[in-house]
């Protein structure tokens, strides 16, 4: 009896604790037919027991997922949200390094957002602009701005000026962009203010610096134009007179043919003579900013150049020696190159023009990366400090009389146009500029 | 008055003794060749003698040896220029008439100052400066 209670007790006590129990294990020696109707009615309950079990143990395994699958979702979501703050400060930063002033505004146009450059641009305080009507703050016709706010196309640019809080004008170009939601109705709007004061005076400048350059192209043909006029007045006396001549001859009707034809000759030859020299200052004074570069002979660009000016050098008793391959062609804008020339020949004019014999040397050098222009006078060469400073627009060391002190700076910005450079080369007694120009493609002719 | 002049002197007397009239001595100073040419044809067809030279310098040593009528000369020439002749002429008691023919004068002080008969400017009408340069070798 004692042996039947134990092992029914075992038996309760394994059910009870979920212990899965096989049906023999319920079949206990000696117990009464009424205890072993018991005992299978507890192993029914066993049964059931063992689907609750089973269904704990599945709850169990979803609730430790979910719990695994919802930790992992937050773990993300913090990453998700320290990318999202980290993008934001990046947004934040961009907005505020923005230099052209920028408003975001909210559907009604109320202003929710500046950047920096609007409380510098202004001279306003952040609290006095947020939360301000945009048309009201910006103090000028409402209508036009409603309007430029209010088209439903886009947000076109359009120049317009604005106050600051000192009510000075500023001139501004406006532009922006619609915020649109996912229906398509515009949720707010974030406009561009450009401040146009400094890109106009940058305009000006450019134009007033174009201006000079042209003025200062005329400026070294002025500086030559006495040669200029000798040069053409010469051969128009020559033609003017030898046509006197022959009217004479025809008056006193001493009519020689070959006489005639010679003269006539002369005439022919001396009226090219101009025109070469009158063919040759046209392209050099007029704009040539929109000249395409092409090869040019650069013998060819520097006997153009002489044509014209070579006079007033040899007034002077300036020998100018050139020694230039023929074969040396260079991709330029010929009027630019002939500048160069001009100037480097004025600046050597004046440099040297005082002294005993006076020579100017014009050479080449050729390597197979760069053509080499050297030019070379008898003075007595530029100071160390200065030879960076000679490139410099308005440096001179001449009298206000003399040059406008652009010439060499000229030069410096036809060879940047050029990818070419120019220096001075110090390792020589006299003075002498060293030109180099790129063999881009070398010219097969 | 050295032997070379007075062999010049006595060359134009024969000259001028030949031609029924005064043979003249014309320097004409220009760097341009062919406008020396031209001078010289127009000046010997009328009869006067011309000494030619192309620059200030050139014109001045001219100027020390020979006994001249009158000069004709350019202003601006390599070297020595028109200048040099006009400093050099004042420094003379005597002294030719003087003509610039020049394309380019800017000091308009410089015909008083140096007693300039007159300006010939570049280009001009050979018909018309050689009528006037005829009177004015006839003058005297």
């Amino acid at each position: 009896m004692e042996e039947i209670r134990k092992n029914i007790v075992d038996l309760i006590s394994k059910i009870s604790s979920g212990e899965h129990i096989s049906v023999d294990d319920y079949i206990v020696p000696n117990v009464s037919k009424e205890n072993q109707e018991l005992l299978v009615s507890l192993a029914d309950l066993n049964y059931r027991n063992e689907d609750l079990y089973n269904l704990k143990r599945i709850t169990e395994q979803v609730t430790t997922d979910n719990v695994n699958r919802i930790n992992d979702l937050i773990g993300s979501l913090s990453t998700i949200k320290d990318e999202l703050n980290s993008s934001n400060r990046e947004l934040e930063n961009v907005f505020s390094s923005i230099t052209d002033m920028l408003f975001v505004l909210d559907d009604s146009k109320v202003i929710t957002k500046v950047n920096s450059a609007v409380t510098q641009t202004l001279c306003i305080q952040l609290q006095n602009i947020l939360n301000k009507e945009f048309t009201a703050f910006i103090g000028h016709s409402e209508d036009e701005l409603r309007g430029f706010l209010d088209d439903t196309k886009s947000l076109n640019e359009y120049e317009t000026i604005v106050f600051n809080d000192n009510d000075e004008p500023i001139p501004v170009l406006m532009s922006g962009v619609r915020m649109l939601d996912n229906a398509g109705d515009t949720h707010g709007y974030v406009l561009k203010v450009v401040d146009l004061r400094e890109s106009r005076l940058m305009k000006e400048i450019q134009f007033k610096q174009e201006q000079l350059i042209q003025s200062s192209k005329l400026a070294s043909l002025g500086q030559m134009a006495s040669g200029i006029a000798h040069e053409i007045n010469n051969p128009l006396t020559i033609i003017s007179a030898k046509a006197g001549l022959l009217q004479l001859k025809i008056e006193k009707e001493d009519i020689d043919a070959e006489y005639f034809k010679s003269s006539l000759d002369l005439i022919k030859s001396t009226t090219v003579r101009i025109s070469t020299i009158i063919s040759n200052l046209k392209s050099f004074s007029r704009d040539s900013t929109n000249d395409e570069k092409c090869w040019h002979s650069l013998i060819e660009i520097i006997n153009d150049t002489l044509s014209f000016c070579s006079d007033k050098f040899e007034q002077n008793n300036i020998e100018i020696q050139v020694n230039v391959a023929c074969d040396i062609k260079i991709y330029c804008q010929s009027v630019l190159i002939s500048q160069v020339l001009i100037n480097l020949l004025n600046n050597s004019f004046d440099a040297i023009k005082l002294m005993k014999n006076k020579w100017i040397k014009i050479e080449s050098e050729s390597t197979g990366y760069v053509n080499r222009l050297i030019f070379t006078d008898c003075g007595a060469g530029i100071a160390i400090e200065n030879s960076r400073k000679i490139f410099e627009p308005f440096f001179t060391t001449k009298d206000v009389d003399h040059g406008t002190g652009l010439g060499l700076s000229l030069v410096k910005e036809a060879m940047d146009f050029h990818n070419g450079t120019v220096s001075i080369n110090h390792n020589i007694e006299y003075t002498q500029f060293i030109l180099e120009f790129p063999v881009v493609n070398r010219v097969s002719s | 008055m050295n032997t070379r002049n007075s062999f010049w002197s006595s060359l134009l007397l024969i000259a001028s003794q030949a031609r029924t009239m005064k043979v003249k001595s014309v320097l004409v100073v220009d760097d341009e060749i062919e406008i020396l040419e031209i001078w010289m044809e127009v000046i010997a067809n009328l009869g006067h003698t011309v000494y030619t030279a192309r620059n200030g310098d050139a014109a001045v040593d001219i100027i020390k040896e020979i006994d001249l009528d009158l000069i004709i000369t350019d202003m601006q020439m390599p070297g020595s220029d028109g200048m040099t002749i006009l400093k050099y002429l004042v420094t003379l008691e005597e002294r030719p008439k003087i003509i610039i023919s020049s394309g380019h004068i800017q000091d308009s002080n410089l015909m008083v100052d140096y007693k300039v008969e007159k300006l010939i400017r570049k280009p001009f009408d050979l018909v018309v400066e050689m009528k006037y340069i005829n009177s004015l070798l006839s003058e005297e």
